[in-house]
């Protein structure tokens, strides 16, 4: 039945190619949503980089995508462009390391606001990049791996390496991928059709944040107020959601594995005295052995 | 579960959220915060997939040949194994490849053994592959391992669904090679399964005349000889009996060893199966006798099809018997079957389960007390103990030197010494000496967890000890006490550990030495058991019977007097008696002696091969001649001749009333 299915996705599907439309997509809306913000001509800066990752199969390529956004909104909010902040940082390091002192970057003003909200905007960057990295991440698993790699499992040599063993060629760690013919069209149409879902909540949950007026009566910062915030919601909601899956975990024990907890609990409990009267136990059978084979 | 991926991602994520909510980057802040909200969901989902449908997963197996599903398989045939994914649960998984953990001792033919695949709810998947199994025994099919992920590679799980299922393989069928001719060749010859023996019976042949007795039937009396002498005389007539013979077959120790499809063993169960089988369908009789070192099992002789499969159960179940020694050491096995667990057993060695406590060195086993650790030991305890002794001393020196200085110094401030009682100097005696207790009880702990801090290796197979020593304790019974028993006692945990493989058919080396350079398999003991067994069958047998020892007498040809004495009573009583001898793979006995010292050679391994080929040529000759002398032929179990030379004795038996 699986195999007959796989067949029909096979002729019905090219997986590949509609991930990488996503992908190139997404990058398109990220750059309308840049120029929309008024980044300019250096919009195409982390566009470039997510075409690059494509190209060349970066495993990277969302993590550069999203650092390269940064430096873009950092630049701005500092009245430099991307360039002249590379070239800034790349001075106080020289500085720093060399005690060379260079000429500072000329600073003007910002054009793109990043610090102002624009909803509609927003709303269209997160759809984006979450479009970019989800596709990305998804070629990858196909082309790449999908599962970890386990160095044990090593692709067979074909020829017996001779010469000195540094110089041997190393067998290469097998790279588990997905097969390609079980992506369906079914999921890549449902993954785009969350993407408003997620770029909505981000943006009422950004609200809701932003908000928030609980630093006042500290006299906290509104950052450092937000980051506690933040913190403490992921906090309190992942040890919540511990606490339920281990129960669940725990619910799920079979006869086996309840009775192998029990006995190590009390094996903890009182390993040093079951310790004492094993060691010796084993200290008599021992003797009492090698009497019998003295007789 | 994170997987590296899905490690980067989440940090890239989280700075980028950082950054942007504390320079209140607005347009990077929602960014960052949708991909968080679609990771942290993909993680829940992803985690309660795995609580809830992994439980409700079910392996469907079955194995099928030509005419449908099997219980029981034959060796040297082939056969489809299917298995499955039965899910009831109502979520669906996104990715899944479920591979078939293959058991030991069979080999793969073609098809694949995993499926890559997503799995929707209440959905089956299912794929099969084809095994050829080479040799009789069991196989067990554990279950089958299955990898979960989601389709960013972010997550991952691996578990094994287990569903153990043992299948006995039965030796080889018959082939036309080892078939006995089933046609008269003569007329003389009796009908199959038949055999004419000089004895009173109720056969067809005239064996004596004799004075009529009361009671004998009239359709007895030869009435022309009774004419003729004047008195009544009967005819006495051949007895017309099935041919039987039993074979003894050896299962010691000695013939287990080897590896899988290889012992000694194995060669003697298919020529018993072949002799079996051959003599059924010459209508003869025949029986099994099992022994080992200490005890015998008798299968009495028989013809039809229910014992032909009661004896072919018995061998596949001899077949698959494993080596067991007392004395080997628990390391190799630990490192074995941890493996092996790890990888049919996660959740038994998960921390959830089966926690290794961080302090283990300290509370772990250096094995029992040694009353004499031996000359290195004793020194290196003295010399510990004397480092411990001199730091405990310049510490009580210096307790003292700083009471005398704070005394001192009290008396000097004569006003704080009125608030403060001065304790008695026994005080400090006693002090010292409880300080002394806990400081060596802790030097000697320290002492004897110190391998184990600074080995890894040793801290590595403590850490698997413990795990084991858990598992062990759960599955053999022997909980709540059982872990910290096979913790502290090598024996017992070899042992144990030897069960363990053995149950689950892992294969695993013993070593063929003990401590003290004695070989641990040679099993002497078997000889006199043997010997029992055939004059007990001696004493029943009712007529000429045919006695196949399958023993493996190399290097015991020093032992065999009680053996050839049974033999003699045996040949005495006109049974007859045949040796079959099984020999190691590779050893070749037409081959010359080979002189070691011509020999160009410089491995170890293939010197010490050489010489062992060498010495157990010279036995089997020793063994050989020792039987020939008595008129009992000497067969190889792994020769094809030797089941044919075996039933051509059987016709000869017979014909031997005939001819007399």
């Amino acid at each position: 039945m699986t195999r007959q299915r796989h067949e029909e996705q096979r002729e019905t599907s090219a997986p590949l190619t509609d991930y990488m439309a996503l992908c190139y997509g997404s990058l398109f809306v990220v750059l309308l949503a840049l120029l929309n913000r008024g980044f300019g001509g250096w919009s195409l800066l982390p566009v470039l980089i997510g075409v690059l990752a494509l190209s060349f199969r970066w495993q990277s390529g969302p993590v550069l995508l999203l650092v390269a956004l940064a430096w873009l909104f950092v630049s701005d909010s500092l009245g430099m462009t991307p360039g002249s902040l590379a070239a800034s940082v790349f001075g106080i390091i020289m500085s720093l390391i060399f005690g060379a002192e260079m000429a500072p970057q000329a600073r003007g003003f910002s054009h793109a606001f990043p610090t102002e909200g624009i909803p509609i905007a927003d709303l269209i960057l997160v759809i984006g990049v979450f479009g970019y990295c989800a596709g990305h991440y998804r070629i990858q698993s196909i082309l790449q791996h999908i599962f970890p790699i386990d160095p044990r499992k090593k692709q067979p040599q074909t020829e017996e390496s001779t010469g000195f063993w540094f110089w041997r060629p190393r067998p290469k760690p097998i790279q588990e991928k997905r097969l390609a013919e079980t992506a369906t069209r079914k999921e890549i149409a449902l993954l785009v059709l969350t993407f408003p879902l997620w770029a909505g909540l981000a943006e009422i949950g950004w609200l809701w944040l932003s908000s928030s007026r609980g630093n006042r009566p500290l006299n906290l910062p509104g950052g450092l107020w937000r980051v506690i915030l933040l913190t403490w919601i992921l906090g309190v909601g992942m040890l919540l959601a511990g606490f339920v899956l281990n129960y669940i975990s725990s619910r799920n024990r079979s006869a086996q594995e309840g009775l192998l907890a029990s006995q190590d609990i009390l094996w903890q409990e009182t390993r040093v005295e079951q310790r004492r009267v094993a060691r010796w136990l084993a200290w008599f059978r021992r003797k009492a052995d090698a009497r019998k084979d003295i007789r | 579960m994170l997987t590296r991926r899905g490690w980067w991602f989440f940090l890239a994520v989280v700075g980028l959220l950082l950054l942007g909510v504390v320079v209140h980057y607005v347009g990077l802040a929602v960014v960052a915060l949708g991909l968080l909200i679609w990771f942290m969901s993909e993680w829940i989902a992803f985690a309660i997939r795995i609580r809830f449908v992994i439980p409700k997963l079910r392996v469907v197996r079955e194995v099928r040949d030509e005419r449908g599903r099997v219980d029981t398989l034959w060796a040297g045939r082939k056969f489809r194994v299917h298995f499955g994914l039965d899910s009831t649960a109502g979520l669906s998984l996104p990715y899944l490849v479920m591979t078939d953990f293959p058991p030991f001792g069979v080999e793969r033919v073609s098809g694949p053994m995993q499926i890559e695949s997503s799995l929707d709810a209440e959905e089956y998947l299912e794929v099969s592959y084809r095994i050829r199994c080479p040799a009789a025994g069991h196989i067990r099919f554990e279950g089958v391992s299955v990898q979960l992920a989601d389709l960013q590679g972010f997550f991952y799980f691996r578990t094994f669904l287990t569903d153990p299922k043992n299948y006995r393989i039965l030796p080889p069928l018959l082939d036309r090679k080892g078939m006995a001719s089933t046609s008269k060749q003569h007329n003389i010859l009796p009908p199959p399964g038949i055999h004419r023996l000089r004895r009173p019976g109720t056969g067809s042949e005239l064996l004596n005349l004799r004075d009529y007795l009361a009671g004998d039937p009239p359709k007895t009396i030869a009435w022309k000889v009774s004419a003729r002498r004047d008195r009544l005389i009967t005819k006495e007539y051949e007895s017309e009996v099935p041919v039987r013979c039993t074979v003894f077959l050896d299962t010691s120790q000695a013939v287990r060893l080897g590896p899988a499809g290889e012992s000694l063993l194995l060669p003697m169960v298919e020529l018993t199966a072949m002799l079996i089988q051959a003599n059924t369908r010459s209508r003869d009789m025949t029986g099994l006798c099992l022994f080992d070192e200490a005890t015998t099992d008798f299968t009495a002789p028989a013809r039809n099809s229910a014992h032909v499969s009661h004896v072919l159960n018995v061998l596949a179940d001899t077949a698959a018997l494993t080596p067991r020694s007392e004395n080997a050491p628990p390391e190799a096995l630990l490192n074995l079957a941890h493996a092996y667990a790890g990888e049919v057993y996660p959740d038994l060695l998960h921390s959830r389960n089966n926690k290794i406590p961080l302090l283990l060195p300290w509370v772990g086993s250096d094995g029992p007390p040694r009353p004499f650790p031996g000359c290195f030991g004793l020194i290196w305890r003295a010399v510990f103990f004397l480092i411990a002794f001199l730091v405990f001393v310049s510490q009580s020196v210096l307790y003292f030197k700083i009471l005398e200085i704070t005394e001192r110094q009290l008396t000097e401030h004569g006003e704080l010494s009125q608030y403060i009682a001065k304790p008695p100097p026994e005080f400090h005696y006693v002090l010292l000496a409880v300080a002394a207790i806990y400081y060596f009880r802790f030097v000697n702990a320290f002492r004897r967890a110190l391998p184990q801090i600074f080995s890894i290796r040793r801290r590595n197979l403590l850490r698997r000890r413990k795990q084991m020593a858990a598992l062990l304790s759960a599955e053999h019974g022997l909980a709540p006490g059982g872990a910290a028993t096979l913790m502290e006692d090598d024996k017992l945990l070899s042992q144990h550990l030897q069960q363990y493989l053995g149950e689950h058919r892992v294969p695993f080396a013993l070593p063929l030495y003990d401590d003290r350079g004695l070989y641990q398999f040679s099993a002497p003991a078997k000889v006199e058991v043997l010997a029992k067994a055939l004059l007990h069958s001696v004493a029943v047998g009712r007529d000429n019977e045919l006695f196949i020892l399958a023993v493996d007498l190399l290097e015991l040809e020093d032992r065999l007097e009680p053996l050839l004495r049974a033999v003699g009573v045996a040949l005495a009583r006109q049974h007859q008696v045949m040796l079959v001898l099984p020999l190691p793979a590779g050893i070749n006995l037409d081959d010359l002696p080979i002189a070691l010292g011509s020999f160009q050679e410089r491995e170890r391994q293939a010197i010490i091969g050489l010489a062992m080929r060498e010495r157990l040529q010279r036995s089997y000759k020793k063994v050989a001649k020792a039987f020939s002398r008595k008129g009992v032929a000497v067969l190889r179990a792994d020769s094809e001749q030797s089941v044919r030379l075996i039933l051509t004795r059987m016709e000869q038996i017979r014909l031997a009333g005939r001819r007399r």
